[in-house]
């Protein structure tokens, strides 16, 4: 079979490079978790474990040698991924903001219990909907 | 029968259980199936003539919320969903090709063992414990209550793997296995559908299979994915769920346009209009089938943003449809309509799904669906899509394959008979319901108001009327395998390789020789000559049944 006789032997360099650098990313993995990065904590944990992921797929898989028809049934099923991803979080992301009986957007009410907490440290005691976000 | 077929070259039980012909296959599917829709509809008119009053009529509160459950996961699961692709996708789908196989074969038959052992696991489910959620399992309910539910789902899992499996091995037939000549433009629409059909059971069902285990994880483990006292949030299963049973409706919906596109075509002796169009709405609907997901969740707390979002897609998916039903109508203006029961049948769904279809944009509609969210408005667009789509077009393919499949006739005035009583009576059972939805009966009650009453009779009684059709067509086509005449090897002229290559019933390596494809599906404006083919040249056999034929075509 052509297919066989066409079979790609990743060489062992290559493998331990990217062996290497799923470790490096690893540990990017859990220092990032211990930084306060705002909006980009999940978008960054995100984009590390998918270059992890590609990593993996394309060389140990072998998915960047073979037929490109593969490659393309994969990121489909990648992007189908994705879009519920998307999807899902444009619910959790602004769930509650249009439909709030309170004026301002979440971020806004955010940034209110804030500068109270600020003016008034004790305050922390009294009871906010969001005090652990 | 004197020539040898794929259902007399082995008669034997061993033959046919552990047999990798795909006809054969499709026929087994064809009996599972059919056990599944005669449970299930029984099931469904216990819940009908419970509604017959207000309070309790023949079955307790209980009792009732059961039935319609195991109604509900029959009637999607064990039967909608498999019913177009298992059975005739496995039937005509390699013929049509032709190729003498699927790709799998073994695959396939796994495929059917896999189907069989989920619905027993989830009948299991009637024997340790009640299910009475609904089919949606929806969290925290499911979650909390019953060990039933366990069953259920894992049942659900387990068949979800038979639908992975199926839809693979059709996508590799048909990007593999076409016969020469036959391009993707000369594929029968048939074809096309189950191809669409296929990605998204592939691309969708594993979804449900990951929903269905983080249910059972979260159920024995107590692990909190959806228990928002464990971290979890109840809406992220109906996220998780719709992804997946949205675009299930397309899996339901798309085989059913596919026979829809062959019907009109054959019985209409004409090329079905805007063919490239209608091939490649399937496929748009399929990949617009699953970006609207939410618009089942408008009233569930999602946030407004994505309810917009999902309600503006929504109303795009009626342009791909749009796309099919008028170019159905245009393929018959001007035509030989042939009135013939599967014809019949194309007709009645051009009625009730686009019904469906309509009151489906209605939904749609974010402050219409406020007000009618979880009414009967809802059960009745539903059932006019799946009843009044996937059945009405089930049966349309069963009676214009069932000679293919049995080599035997049905009755025609029988079946002109019948379809009337299913058009009726169906009508008369889900149009009240619309009714009932927008006067505000919530779906699911058990019990309801005076004034509901009148609507609920009629509806109940529309569904005796829809289950005598329904048992009339079971008694006519069992009758015919018994004493039914011998089918001629193209009764109603179609040109498609099952009728023009093959015999009646198929042999069981369906071709002689490897057909070469020279023309399109529907080319009926070509000399008979040209369709060449060992049916077209009449090798049926025995006593051949009478047929009536519109002026000016012939039968082979």
């Amino acid at each position: 079979m052509s297919q066989h006789a066409e079979h790609h032997i990743t060489p062992i360099k290559t493998l331990v490079q990217v062996i290497v650098a799923l470790f490096a990313l690893t540990v990017l993995t859990v220092v990032t978790s211990r930084m306060d990065l705002g909006a980009l904590d999940v978008p960054l944990a995100l984009a590390i474990a998918l270059t992890k992921g590609a990593l993996v797929v394309s060389v140990f898989m072998a998915l960047k040698y073979d037929n490109k028809v593969n490659a393309v049934v994969f990121g489909v099923g990648a992007l189908f991924v994705v879009v519920f991803l998307v999807f899902t979080l444009f619910d959790t992301a602004f769930r509650g903001d249009l439909s709030s009986t309170t004026k301002g957007t979440i971020m806004e009410q955010e940034a209110a219990e804030e500068a109270i907490l600020e003016r008034e440290p004790d305050a922390s005691a009294l009871q906010f909907n969001r005090s652990n976000e | 029968m004197s020539q040898v077929n794929y259902l007399n070259h082995d008669k034997s039980l061993k033959s046919w259980l552990f047999t990798l012909d795909h006809k054969r296959i499709g026929i087994m599917y064809l009996v599972a199936v059919s056990l599944s829709f005669l449970a299930g509809g029984i099931l469904a008119l216990l819940v009908r003539t419970e509604l017959l009053g207000p309070g309790e009529t023949i079955m307790s509160a209980d009792a009732y919320n059961q039935s319609f459950t195991l109604h509900a996961v029959l009637m999607i699961f064990a039967f909608i969903i498999p019913a177009i692709p298992a059975v005739m996708g496995n039937f005509v789908l390699p013929i049509q090709l032709g190729a003498k196989d699927v790709a799998f074969p073994r695959l396939n038959l796994a495929s059917f063992y896999i189907y069989l052992a989920g619905a027993a696991i989830a009948l299991t489910a009637l024997v340790v414990g009640r299910v009475d959620g609904g089919w949606t399992f929806y969290t925290p309910y499911s979650t909390s209550v019953g060990d039933g539910i366990l069953f259920i789902t894992a049942g659900v899992f387990v068949m979800g793997f038979s639908s992975i499996l199926t839809g693979l091995n059709f996508i590799v037939t048909i990007h593999k296995m076409r016969a020469p000549g036959l391009t993707w433009n000369r594929l029968p629409l048939f074809i096309w559908s189950i191809y669409a059909t296929s990605i998204v059971q592939v691309l969708a069902t594993p979804v449900i299979g990951i929903t269905m285990v983080l249910l059972f994880l979260e159920r024995l483990l107590g692990i909190g994915i959806f228990d928002p006292a464990l971290g979890g949030d109840p809406v992220l299963f109906q996220h998780f769920f719709w992804f997946y049973s949205h675009p299930a409706v397309y899996i339901m919906i798309l085989p059913a346009f596919g026979i829809i596109s062959d019907l009109m075509g054959t019985f209409s002796r004409q090329q079905v209009s805007g063919y490239k169009f209608v091939a490649l709405s399937s496929v748009a609907i399929a990949f617009l089938g699953f970006l609207v997901w939410g618009h089942h969740m408008f009233v569930s707390g999602q946030s407004a943003v994505s309810s917009i979002i999902f309600s503006l897609i929504t109303y795009l998916i009626g342009i791909p449809t749009g796309v099919k039903v008028i170019n159905w109508v245009q393929t018959m203006y001007k035509g030989s309509v042939w009135l013939q029961t599967p014809m019949l049948y194309a007709l009645m769904f051009l009625f009730t799904f686009s019904i469906g279809g309509f009151t489906g944009v209605m939904l749609g509609v974010l402050a219409v669906d406020v007000h009618l969210h979880d009414t009967y408005f809802v059960v009745a667009h539903f059932h006019y899509v799946m009843m009044g789509g996937n059945v009405i077009a089930a049966l349309g393919g069963l009676h214009y394959w069932w000679p293919k499949m049995t080599g035997k006739m049905f009755n025609e005035t029988l079946g002109r008979i019948a379809a009337v009583l299913v058009f009726i009576g169906f009508n008369v059972t889900f149009f009240p319901q619309f009714i009932l939805g927008t006067r505000g009966m919530p779906r699911r009650y058990y019990d309801y108001l005076p004034e509901f009453t009148d609507l609920h009779v009629l509806s109940s009684l529309g569904s005796y009327i829809l289950g005598v059709g329904l048992f009339l067509i079971l008694g006519y086509l069992l009758h015919s395998l018994f004493r039914g005449k011998n089918a001629p090897a193209n009764p109603w002229g179609a040109l498609t390789l099952e009728w023009t290559h093959t015999t009646t019933p198929p042999d069981p390596h369906n071709f002689h020789e490897t057909p070469i494809v020279t023309r399109g599906a529907y080319d009926y404006h070509l000399a008979p000559e040209l369709f060449g083919g060992d049916g077209a040249s009449g090798d049926g056999h025995g006593e051949e049944a009478e047929v009536s034929v519109p002026s000016g075509q012939a039968t082979s």
